[in-house]
């Protein structure tokens, strides 16, 4: 090791300031490769879209309020459902949970000063942005994806739907799944390399356990569905024939290869959701986790268990029998780890010392809301009723308890508590008060409703209904909630541009908690921490000595940050990231235009290849600088 | 254990611990997958034994695992905790992490095992 020497504070701020600076102005925007910055990005994005996509909810709640209501028609009404889905899923629910919140909160609460591959990760938003865009411009352009979320075929493929409708689905796809692997790589890299020195294996907060879970998922299940829908693609352009059953094609190919990453696909949303809960938790019962050695097992058990269900999603298609009761038996075995979750985080606040804040508010709603929808997924593991309630309002019922259960409670949960980490005010407590009591109670009338609607027949995605059905007062309840809820929605968005400018000021650390993020100002510095921590606990902040040691070694005056072993965070090396730069901006460019062009024609991929391999050269360009002998150390 | 004390002390981790981590995991997938994939061969040829080697030979899998995890545990000497910084300590976690891992997938491995007594792969 060698000598260090020491440098005032007042001295290395500014130079870590200058090196770490995010480019400012309009040009300034597109090369900005910081995790803050991008985070932010990806978390106001998929807001916008989640936004949109509850605009599309109202339509369709206020086309069926009534029987025979003529708000819009047939052709709109399944472009809209099928937008609606694909926004939530793909541009909302995995943007904001998975990569909002891990692009923005990982390196922090790593102790790092960026994410690793930080030119992947921006790289990565301008795809997603892209991607949002093509498929809302397809129903801008009433040429939106009509084939359901999902889109299977043979409705979608080339005879049911003639025309790009279909194919704008499908791109919309790729593009979301790069952007959401490039994420996945470099979350992992940072969780697994560039973790603070003592935050070993055992020590990881749960939060780093739970985003490792998921970039592994991402990274095994989204490849499925990615080629599953360049073979749609393919089918539809260049007239391949997988789907084709008379020429020796499968349907229930697409479906599989759909499902497998389907299944994964809702703890990829989850478990953000649970990665809160056991970091908010914590906090505001005063006390560490109870159990954390299960918590862990249980996330990985899950990450694992949710690639072995996806055969219930196809009950109806015919399988043998024993086929599916093997599904249905590792459908039931994942209920146990969630259950288990629920069993540590019920035991934490049962020990600890309650703070009924807005966050832990919003916990307590997700805790209702994702217990009924876990019990009416527990019933639908059945293949008797799954057969019987199969396509009906009920399944409707059951997603959005799942999904708004265990995402969008838990992501209000979260931004009550990062926002002031982000913007550095606290929102205004009396306002988010409103936003939850309006939601949960708009939420539970229009979803608890349809489990009824479904019950007595009512089929999904049907426009409209005659009033011999007697489902007009079901309908009309289940739509009257939605006011509630986008009251309150529109409740939060005043809440934070009112806090945002005139919100009590936070501070490092307005709650008290205990992991990394919080050790630093409010909005964090563009260097994140002045010195590198070290960590004596799962929980840095609670657990840390008088004089716990920091890390010396690293340059002040280029972009380094700490590399250590995966297992147990010793040092091993430094690493410089690259500087900002335009080419994560311009590649994402080119590969836009190769994907869509690809939509109009085959050639896209060759002629589009080009001016990705060019801006690929222009990023991978080797510009660096000399390595320095110095080791990282502990003092 | 002295070969354990030893690689532990390095930093590494002995290979029968990440087996411990590893087998009910594989075990598991194995056995769904190829009791899925062989659910329609067995009913056409009448081998409806061969779903059952499946489940004993995947279930020994994934015991064997859950075998090594608690070699390892009774191995640990006692000053191993479950939250220190000492790869001695992340050991401790990861033979935890383990015996509970396996016995998990053992138990997710049985009850795939049910339907097979139950019904016919012909139904």
């Amino acid at each position: 090791m060698s000598q260090q020497v020491a440098v005032p504070e007042s001295t290395r701020e500014p130079i870590l300031a200058r090196t770490w600076r995010q480019p400012g102005g309009f040009w300034g925007w597109f090369q900005n490769v910081h995790h803050t910055a991008i985070g932010v990005r990806f978390m106001v994005t998929a807001f916008i879209f989640f936004l949109l996509g509850g605009v599309l909810a109202a339509i369709m709640r206020w086309q069926l309020a009534t029987p025979e209501h003529g708000v819009i028609g047939p052709d709109l009404y399944n472009q809209i459902f099928t937008v609606h889905g694909s926004t939530m899923i793909f541009l909302f629910a995995v943007p904001m949970m998975f990569q909002g919140f891990g692009v923005y909160l990982v390196p922090l609460i790593c102790g790092t000063r960026n994410i690793a591959f930080p030119r992947l990760n921006a790289f990565s938003y301008y795809v997603y942005l892209v991607g949002g865009l093509l498929l809302w411009a397809g129903l801008l352009l009433r040429t939106g994806a009509d084939a359901g979320w999902f889109a299977y075929v043979p409705l979608s493929g080339p005879e049911f739907t003639p025309g790009k409708r279909s194919d704008f689905w499908a791109q919309m796809i790729t593009f979301t799944e790069v952007s959401a692997l490039g994420v996945a790589v470099s979350i992992a890299t940072t969780i697994l390399r560039y973790r603070a020195p003592g935050m070993t294996l055992n020590r990881m907060p749960l939060i780093l356990w739970e985003k490792l879970v998921i970039s592994m998922a991402v990274i095994f299940a989204m490849p499925a569905v990615m080629v599953v829908s360049y073979m749609l693609l393919m089918d539809r352009t260049i007239n391949t024939q997988f789907f084709n059953p008379a020429v020796g094609g499968d349907v229930l190919l697409y479906q599989h290869l759909f499902w497998f990453f389907g299944h994964p696909e809702v703890y990829i949303i989850f478990l953000p959701g649970t990665a809160i809960a056991s970091t908010v938790i914590p906090v505001f019962c005063r006390r560490h986790i109870f159990g954390y050695v299960p918590i862990v097992t249980s996330v990985v058990a899950t990450g694992i268990l949710g690639f072995g269900v996806w055969v219930h999603h196809m009950f109806a298609t015919g399988l043998p029998q024993m086929s599916e009761s093997f599904f249905t038996a590792a459908t039931l075995m994942i209920v146990i780890p969630t259950a288990v979750q629920f069993y540590c985080w019920m035991a934490t606040i049962w020990h600890g010392r309650l703070q009924l804040m807005l966050p832990m508010l919003w916990m307590f709603g997700f805790f209702f809301v994702f217990l009924i929808g876990g019990l009416s997924g527990v019933m639908l593991a059945s293949v008797p009723l799954n057969w019987q309630v199969h396509d009906t309002f009920f399944v409707v019922a059951h997603f959005h308890y799942v999904l708004i259960g265990g995402a969008l409670f838990p992501m209000f949960a979260g931004l009550y508590f990062w926002i002031p980490k982000i913007t550095g005010r606290m929102m205004n407590t009396l306002l988010g008060k409103v936003h939850f009591w309006l939601f949960f109670a708009g939420f539970n009338i229009t979803f608890f409703t349809m489990h009824f609607l479904g019950l007595r027949g009512m089929p999904r995605r049907v426009y409209t209904y005659g009033p011999e059905m007697h489902w007009e007062g079901l309908n009309l309840l289940a739509s009257s909630g939605v006011l509630l809820m986008a009251t309150g929605v529109i409740v939060f968005i005043v809440n934070f541009f009112h806090s945002k400018s005139r919100g009590r000021l936070a501070g490092p650390n307005p709650w008290g908690a205990g992991s990394l993020e919080w050790a630093v100002s409010s909005p964090p510095p563009a260097y994140n921490f002045l010195e590198l921590p070290t960590v004596n606990g799962r929980e840095p902040l609670w657990d840390a000595l008088p004089n716990q040691p920091v890390v010396t070694g690293l340059r002040d005056d280029i972009p380094e940050v700490l590399v250590t072993n995966s297992l147990d965070s010793e040092p091993q090396h430094r690493d410089e990231l690259p500087p900002a730069s335009i080419w994560p901006f311009l590649a994402a460019i080119a590969v836009s235009v190769a994907f869509i062009w690809s939509i109009f024609s085959p050639w896209g991929v060759a002629y589009g290849a080009i001016p990705v391999a060019a801006t690929l050269l222009g990023w991978l360009w080797p510009r660096g600088h000399s390595p320095s002998p110095r080791v990282p150390e502990e003092v | 254990m002295p070969e354990l004390d030893k690689t532990v002390r390095r930093g590494g981790a002995p290979v029968f611990i990440w087996w411990a981590l590893a087998s009910g995991p594989l075990a598991w997938t194995f056995d769904l997958g190829l009791s899925y994939a062989l659910t329609q061969h067995s009913c056409s040829t009448g081998h409806y034994y061969l779903l059952h080697v499946i489940t004993v030979v995947c279930a020994g899998i994934a015991l064997s695992g859950l075998a090594c995890a608690w070699s390892a545990h009774t191995s640990l000497p006692p000053e191993a905790t479950e939250q220190g910084r000492r790869p001695l300590d992340r050991t401790y976690f990861q033979v935890l992490f383990g015996l509970v891992f396996s016995l998990a997938f053992v138990v997710a491995i049985i009850a795939e095992a049910v339907p097979r007594w139950i019904l016919s792969p012909c139904d």
